[in-house]
């Protein structure tokens, strides 16, 4: 009976383990439904780029901490236009200047944040 | 309590609210002097231009008195807004072109646009209405729009978003910075005054005027106070204008800029430094505030050149993939048939063009391609690359050579491949990946962001002329001649913009199109077929409109214009003297240089080359390599380093 007990809690453990390991990133974002599987495939590869600069270039300052927990914050789509982004703000005057976040880069990371999630906690670096 | 004393009572509680709220409130900055010199000066402007309309309402403009007295009060307003350049220019651009557009419909290509499509604005006001009487005709409600235009347009410097701005110290030093560049590139160039012979005293008119708002600033803003040395040194640029000869012709533009206007700038990019400016307007957007002379080439950014390795900073990791850009530079491993590589059209150690063909040949090696091999050296300087402005980055351009069927005839994917069969470029580039986390793999973007960053290197040399901007440094008196008559007589500078002679005129945001009529050959029978800029910008202004083109260097890069037809710098010359195209008999109809002749003498054209001769960039070319590297399949190793042609 114990062996049974046994080999069904390792059984058990082996079935969730790939749902843990597949389950981040493909669930950052919110594609509406009627988008082919094929062009979510495609876009979701153009997004991850947008979270990984966004993660060199802006969480430092953006994301917040909130019990314990690591949020990257939503914003507006008025905010994220890019021309203002650079040259409204005072710091990113001098922290995202053309030399170190490309215009090309910055429409990534907008596109990130079109199709992220409200409010993602943040799983990785 | 009586009627009276209630009365009393009243009023006292009423005058009490009143000296409390002027109190509770913070008085707003003193910054009456300066502000209300803006108010007043933007007033009389308005003023003249009203006055304006009436008298071309009023006056007979088919007789020579008429657009006498039209021309004299043109001249009037224009004085008024040369006194308000220094504002209006920088504060709001856009309706700037209303009140002082030179061109009648301009298509923007500034930095921000490069991302949209083109768009057109008309211009009006000063400049248009004086060209405009020089017509046979003139049609009075086409003059009285262009005057309206301009007055509507005079009217939105007075919003609030724009007067608020001049409350802080921080517009003005850009500002400033903006007019001390216009004053090296433009205001003595004729760039925006049609009439020759008025663009000396103007300058003297608006140099004593921008004299009078340095004052004003200094009394409202003294804790971001221009310096003694600064007005001091101003002042004397003043007496020297007014000491020159009022010809433009005869006017020492070189020393007015060496002297005087270089030196200023850096003071100024000191006081932004200084005084913690910063900016919020897109004017300003590829300058650098750590520069310190105009002929620095660290003046403003136009190019990426490190691509995707645009965050890396490390010097060693920096050599490290300019090494490997050299190579893949060199290897024909990126062409389709592995025989071309960048190195046969633009040769490494001869200023990266092709000095011996009008324009390379196809990839087929039979037919001419349509357009000469444009030198790499310098292309950093430019927003818009290729000579009809097709490409906004470096990289574009690279991977746009490489895949483009007439001319290395690759394929993305197989020269990634055939890269990556290379021991020595995938152990290198593998180790290159952790510097762009955002890819997962090797791509194109990594092979042609290592040869933008190689072939940038090349851009940080100076010319004779430079040292003499920058350090005195003497100079043969010929070249300051030509620089002279370049930026007079000989109009080259209206076009070429100092400091890189190029079509990029401070701020430095945008690159500029002309129409030449360059012909198809020398015999000039006909007009060149390339419909140019047209091809991108399918507008009617825009037939066989090219990217200005940098003079630097320009005695190594022949041969010259879009299609290679000259070979000489003394042709070049000749074409320009003759009126371009259209001087020369052929028919353009939208060509946008003069085609009047310059009467240039000969001792003057001697001068002008001896000028260009200048910019020659004493360049350390660096041999190439002595082995590429190797690939898996083995029929690749016997390629021939640089390609062939």
């Amino acid at each position: 009976m114990k062996y049974i007990t046994g080999i069904l809690v390792f059984l058990l453990v082996i079935g969730c383990l790939p749902a843990c390991v597949t389950q981040p990133k493909t669930q950052f974002y919110d594609f509406p439904s009627d988008i082919a599987e094929e062009a979510k495939t495609a876009n979701r590869k153009m997004l991850e780029k947008g979270r990984v600069l966004y993660n060199i270039n802006c969480a430092k300052c953006h994301n917040k901490k909130i019990n314990g927990r690591i949020i990257i914050p939503d914003f507006t789509q008025d905010q994220l236009d890019s021309y203002i982004i650079r040259i409204k703000n005072e710091v990113h005057i001098n922290s995202i200047p053309e030399t170190r976040v490309t215009t090309q880069e910055m429409e990534a990371i907008q596109y990130f944040f079109t199709y992220k999630k409200p409010a993602l906690p943040v799983t990785e670096k | 309590m009586t009627f009276s004393m209630k009365k009393n009572y009243i009023l006292f509680s009423i005058v009490f609210i009143c000296a409390l709220c002027s109190f509770s409130f913070k008085r707003p900055k003193d910054t009456g002097l300066y502000i209300s010199l803006y108010s007043q000066k933007l007033k009389d402007f308005k003023k003249n231009q009203t006055l304006l309309l009436d008298l071309v309402k009023h006056t007979d403009l088919r007789t020579h008195d008429g657009i006498k007295i039209i021309k004299d009060q043109i001249a009037i307003a224009r004085t008024n807004l040369k006194g308000l350049d220094f504002w209006l220019r920088y504060v709001e651009p856009v309706a700037y072109k209303k009140i002082n557009g030179p061109l009648p419909v301009e298509w923007e290509t500034e930095v921000f646009e490069k991302f949209e499509k083109p768009y057109k604005r008309e211009g009006s006001g000063l400049t248009l209405a004086a060209l405009y009487l020089d017509e046979k005709q003139v049609d009075k409600d086409s003059l009285l729009n262009l005057v309206r235009s301009s007055i509507f347009a005079t009217g939105t410097y007075m919003a609030d978003s724009i007067t608020s701005q001049l409350q802080l110290h921080h517009h003005f030093f850009l500002a400033n910075r903006l007019f001390i560049l216009n004053l090296a590139a433009i205001y003595t160039t004729g760039f925006e005054c049609p009439d020759t012979s008025r663009i000396i005293p103007e300058l003297r008119s608006m140099l004593a005027d921008v004299s009078k708002i340095y004052y004003s600033f200094n009394e409202s803003f003294a804790k971001t106070s221009l310096s003694e040395n600064y007005l001091s040194l101003y002042n004397s640029a003043l007496v020297f204008a007014d000491r020159q000869p009022g010809d433009y012709s005869r006017f020492d533009h070189f020393t007015f800029i060496r002297d005087y206007i270089n030196p200023l700038f850096k003071m100024n990019q000191q006081f932004i430094k200084q005084y913690g400016v910063f900016t919020k307007s897109y004017v300003d957007y590829s300058l650098n505030n750590s520069n310190t002379s105009i002929f620095s080439k660290d003046l403003y950014f136009g190019q990426n050149e490190k691509g995707i390795f645009l965050r890396v900073t490390d010097q060693n990791a920096l050599l490290e993939i300019e090494k490997i850009g050299k190579l893949l530079f060199y290897d024909p491993l990126l062409s389709g048939n592995n025989q071309r590589s960048c190195n046969s059209c633009h040769k490494a150690t001869a200023y990266f063009t092709d000095t011996l063909l009008s324009t390379s040949f196809q990839f087929d090696r039979k037919n001419p391609l349509s357009r000469n091999t444009p030198s790499l050296v310098n292309a950093t300087f430019n927003h818009l690359l290729m000579l009809d402005g097709k490409h906004i980055s470096l990289q574009n351009q690279g991977k746009d050579v490489i895949t483009n069927p007439l001319e290395m005839g690759g394929n993305e994917k197989e020269v990634v491949q055939k890269i990556l069969n290379c021991n020595e470029y995938n152990k290198a580039f593998k180790s290159f990946l952790k510097y762009t986390p955002q890819e997962t793999e090797i791509t194109i973007e990594h092979i042609v962001s290592a040869i933008s960053l190689y072939y940038s290197k090349f851009n940080n040399y100076y010319a004779p002329f430079d040292d003499a901007m920058n350090n005195k440094k003497e100079i043969d008196p010929a070249v300051k001649q030509g620089f002279n008559l370049f930026m007079s007589k000989a109009q080259c500078a209206t076009c070429h913009f100092v400091p890189q002679f190029n079509g990029v005129k401070p701020p430095y945001i945008g690159s500029e199109f002309e129409v030449l009529g360059v012909p198809e050959d020398t015999g000039y029978k006909k007009l060149s077929f390339d419909s140019g800029r047209y091809g991108i910008n399918p507008a009617a202004e825009m037939l066989n409109a090219f990217r200005t083109g940098s003079i630097r260097n320009t005695e190594f890069t022949k041969p010259y214009m879009h299609n290679g037809v000259f070979n000489t710098l003394e042709q070049i010359v000749d074409f320009y003297n003759a009126g371009g195209g259209v001087g020369k008999g052929l028919t353009v109809n939208n060509q946008t240089l003069s085609s009047d002749s310059l009467r240039l003498t000969s001792n003057e054209k001697m001068n002008l080359v001896v000028f260009m001769r200048s910019l020659n960039e004493n360049i350390n070319f660096d041999a190439a390599p002595l082995q590429l590297p190797v690939s898996k399949d083995k029929t690749l190793n016997s390629r021939k380093i640089g390609g062939e042609y």
